[in-house]
């Protein structure tokens, strides 16, 4: 990501003599080396970008911060995402049609 | 081996560093928070590294293993604690536990706070606006002191008060009191309802409450934004819809009836239909003597414009002296007589796109299109002597102009009654003001301005210096020869906002049973539900106690309708406990995917009691995002998950030129827009946000990315295979969200990259607790 700049143009140095370093390591514990390594890391994380995905839409959807006690569903709709390889209007549907969203 | 790297911050990104062993983000984390902190002064000192390299700086603060020193000339160094001397590492571990004995925001309680700079008008002796904070207990009690602490911190984010005249709390005082007294009210929020599964009463926000009245009276909110000075919504992990936290203010309710008031109005049309007019401008657009008597200065000669012998005007500026043209036939009627849709037509070129003057033009690229903009303008206050400034603004659209021929350009669509058309040379190479002077200056090398520059600044001369200058300047310039402007058209009388409020009444044909009626059906529509057994009683009592005090019945009648607006129906989304009801489905779901009420279809399901029915939910959803209003979804999500209003807040710094000649904001969110939409719309995976190995880009943004060959100023899908960018991680959009506008750090957008995508909350910072939520 440091190959960005503020405003998200490509950079190899930043000053022209200091080299970027982009390398890092994950939370997972995985390193990587460059931008793109980066990404791959991120990529590979589907489980986790989904759940994050679908927290962000309900919260957006019902308006309340989620906790515990919605776990449960999260669990089945971002399960039933990954098994069937649903798409993003799919996980729309599947938002609207849990329990957390058609009860208060 | 480790290498210590240190930057201009202001330049290049206030921590950098590089190490042979990876960067840990989770230590990372914990650094972010020490940064936020105020920094505690600490006295200038030599630091030495195990290696004897030695440096003058302050500390700044310490996180884990990491400490991050100044310079005196700001630079901020960060390197690990284990390179410094030993002496070093001790002096570090002794600050930290007086940083820890002292707290890092300032030593003023709310308490202190009110009691300084409020009391003087709200306290025992008097009262102003009935307001009275002396009493206020050492913490929060009950809902109605949360209330005022609300009320508190709002004006103190508005900023309008204390009032200019007494004594002011500096900047950071008061960011920090607002933070301490935000945090004390989620506290109280917290304990008095305690934390549930179910969303409590929800007002609407800022953006609903302007989508709800344009779809409910059919206005354009864009030109008339009722909920414009209503107060900002606060903000949960980039969330401004959270009901816990939209808490209503004594300030809100004060700006809501206002608000309905104007709404209302804009939508009663009992006059009969406007008659279409047309209006036409040729050249001059700018006049003298007589015939410049009582006009705004922007029709009037002066340094920067002149009346040309020729029939166009050329406009040489990017701003409004010698870069805009205003619209003499409606500035004389007041503006558009009426709301509602025009017809704008401008003869244009674009001259001298090609030009020799190489970089004094600035950022303007040799060659590139001209843009010209038509704006529509409120100018009223604006007369004789003053600046001709405008009060309101809005664009309403921009053309690429590639010919040096004439061509006509033409735009339909709304303008606000009142507001008067302006065209603008959007990418004009600098302020006219600023370009006579680069030119003069190098009248050495242009011996065309070499006449101009003996002359003296006297007015009697006519302005020669400068219109002179102009004349033989052979840059770009928008060439406009004609304005012409018809409207408004009108396809239905009355419109359908009046009929909603009125149906085919006449104002005589109020009765008070009449009266009664109108006001019962039209709260079913704005509580988008049928208003419960007594919720209108009050209402209906007083309009009736206005009748009998003599208020005429079309005034009692829009009073009711006001009033309607702003009562607790309309403003919250009440949501009940336990399964929806229908109408309570039908919101909800329209709140989510179109940020505003049912329509008419969701309604009826809704009384139908069919919503619930799971085959016709999934149709309504489908239905629903495929609506233009379904757009609303797509960039009110991304906007509240990416937090892409961050851009705005912290707008890039002015050296990078590019994002604000280029308009690269509205550009990378319309990337991210576009993108989203493509996934929703093929229903693909939605890991392909990450993955797209393409991106949807115009010239400009393509330009930004480093691609070659992308003409005109058109998204379109652009391959990205093989290339660095491609998923939302190389969109400019989510880049410059996750950066600060000047520079960036690897501990911002590692945080940010967690959050957005990968499910993590961080945890508060420490010393601040959890009270950060803006």
């Amino acid at each position: 990501m440091e190959n960005y700049d503020a405003i998200g143009a490509w950079r190899e140095n930043y000053n022209r003599s200091l080299k970027v370093d982009s390398s890092g390591q994950m939370p997972n514990g995985k390193s990587f080396s460059s931008s793109r390594e980066f990404r791959e890391l991120v990529i590979e994380q589907e489980d986790v970008f989904i759940r994050c995905l679908t927290k962000k839409l309900l919260t957006y959807a019902i308006g309340r911060r989620l906790n515990s006690g919605d776990r449960p569903e999260i669990d089945a709709i971002v399960g039933d995402l990954l098994e069937e390889e649903l798409g993003l209007r799919d996980l729309v549907q599947l938002v609207v049609a849990s329990e957390i969203f058609l009860r208060n | 081996m480790l290498r210590l790297a240190f930057f201009d911050r202001s330049r290049y990104g206030f921590i950098a560093c590089s190490y042979s062993s990876n960067l840990l983000l989770s230590v990372f984390l914990l650094l972010v928070f020490g940064l936020q902190c105020f920094s505690a002064e600490f006295p200038l000192r030599t630091w030495t590294s195990s290696e004897g390299v030695e440096i003058q700086a302050h500390l700044i603060s310490r996180s884990g293993e990491k400490v991050i020193i100044e310079r005196s000339d700001s630079k901020q160094f960060l390197f690990p604690l284990s390179i410094l001397s030993g002496p070093d590492q001790a002096y570090v571990q002794n600050a930290l536990k007086e940083q820890e004995k002292y707290p890092l925001v300032t030593n003023t309680n709310p308490r202190e706070f009110v009691s300084k700079y409020c009391y003087q008008c709200h306290g025992e002796e008097k009262q102003k606006a009935d307001r009275r904070f002396d009493l206020l207990s050492s913490s929060i009690q009950d809902f109605r002191e949360q209330e005022l602490w609300q009320e508190i911190v709002d004006q103190l984010n508005l900023g309008e008060m204390p009032p200019e005249h007494v004594s002011q709390p500096s900047e950071v005082e008061r960011l920090a009191i607002i933070d301490l007294i935000t945090h004390e009210i989620a506290e109280a929020r917290e304990k008095f309802s305690g934390i549930s599964n179910h969303t409590v009463l929800r007002r609407l926000n800022k953006f609903e409450y302007s989508n709800t009245i344009s779809d409910l009276l059919q206005l354009n909110t864009e030109s008339w934004n009722p909920s414009a000075d209503f107060p900002a919504d606060v903000y949960v992990d980039g969330f401004d819809n959270d009901g816990a936290e939209l808490v209503t203010s004594g300030l809100l309710l004060e700006k809501y009836f206002p608000a309905a008031e104007g709404a209302i109005t804009r939508a009663t049309k009992f006059e009969n239909r406007p008659v279409s007019k047309s209006y036409i401008q040729k050249s001059p657009f700018y006049f003298r003597g007589k015939k410049s008597n009582g006009l705004p200065k922007l029709f009037k000669v002066d340094r920067y414009r002149f009346e040309p012998e020729t029939p166009y005007t050329d406009l040489y500026g990017r701003f409004y002296r010698g870069g805009h043209l205003g619209f003499l036939p409606l500035n004389k009627a007041g503006g558009v007589p009426h709301s509602g849709n025009y017809t704008i037509r401008v003869k244009a070129a674009a001259v001298n796109r090609l030009h020799p003057y190489g970089k004094i033009l600035g950022d303007f690229r040799n060659g590139d299109p001209l843009v010209m903009e038509l704006a529509s303008v409120d100018r009223k206050g604006s007369t004789a002597g003053t600046s001709g400034n405008v009060t309101k603004s809005v664009s309403l659209t921009s053309f690429e102009l590639k010919e040096a021929e004439p061509e006509w350009f033409e735009w339909t669509g709304y303008m606000e009654k009142g507001f008067e058309p302006e065209v603008r040379f959007r990418n004009g190479t600098a302020a006219a003001k600023r370009l006579v002077r680069l030119l003069l200056n190098k009248a050495d090398k242009f011996p065309e301005f070499q006449p101009f520059l003996q002359m003296k600044s006297a007015k009697e001369k006519g302005y020669e210096r400068w219109h002179g200058t102009l004349r033989a300047y052979k840059g770009p310039v928008l060439r406009v020869w004609e304005i012409q402007v018809d409207g408004p058209h009108i396809d239905e009388w009355p419109p359908l906002g009046h009929e909603a409020l009125y149906d085919e009444l006449t104002p005589q044909d109020l009765s008070a049973e009449i009266i009664e009626e109108r006001l019962t059906q039209f709260a079913k529509f704005a509580f988008r539900r049928p208003p419960l057994e007594g919720e209108l009683s009050p209402i209906l009592g007083m309009i009736k106690a206005k009748l009998r005090e003599g208020l005429s019945s079309l005034e009692s009648l829009q009073l009711g309708f006001q009033t309607i607006l702003s009562a607790p129906g309309f403003l919250y989304l009440n949501e009940g406990e336990g399964e929806l009801n229908d109408y309570a489905l039908a919101s909800r779901l329209s709140y989510f995917l179109w940020s505003s009420m049912p329509d008419a279809e969701l309604f009826k399901l809704a009384e139908q009691e069919k919503l619930k029915n799971p085959a016709i939910l999934t149709t309504q959803v489908d239905r629903m995002l495929a609506d233009p209003k379904g757009k609303r979804f797509v960039g009110n999500f991304l906007r509240v998950w990416l937090e892409l209003d961050n851009i705005g807040k912290m707008p890039p710094s002015r050296e990078f030129t590019s994002f604000y000649r280029d308009n690269l904001e509205s550009a990378m969110r319309k990337e991210t827009e576009l993108l989203f939409e493509n996934v929703l719309k093929k229903n693909l995976r939605p890991l392909e946000l990450l993955t797209a190995d393409y991106s949807y880009i115009n010239r400009e943004l393509a330009a930004h990315y480093g691609i070659a060959g992308l003409e005109g100023n058109e998204f379109r899908k652009v391959s990205l295979a093989g290339a660095e960018r491609g998923g939302i991680l190389g969109h400019g959009s989510f880049l410059t969200a996750s950066a600060n506008g000047v520079d960036t750090s690897p501990v911002i957008r590692g945080i940010y990259v967690m959050n957005k995508l990968l499910d993590y909350s961080p945890p508060p910072p420490p010393g601040r607790r959890s009270g950060n939520r803006t």
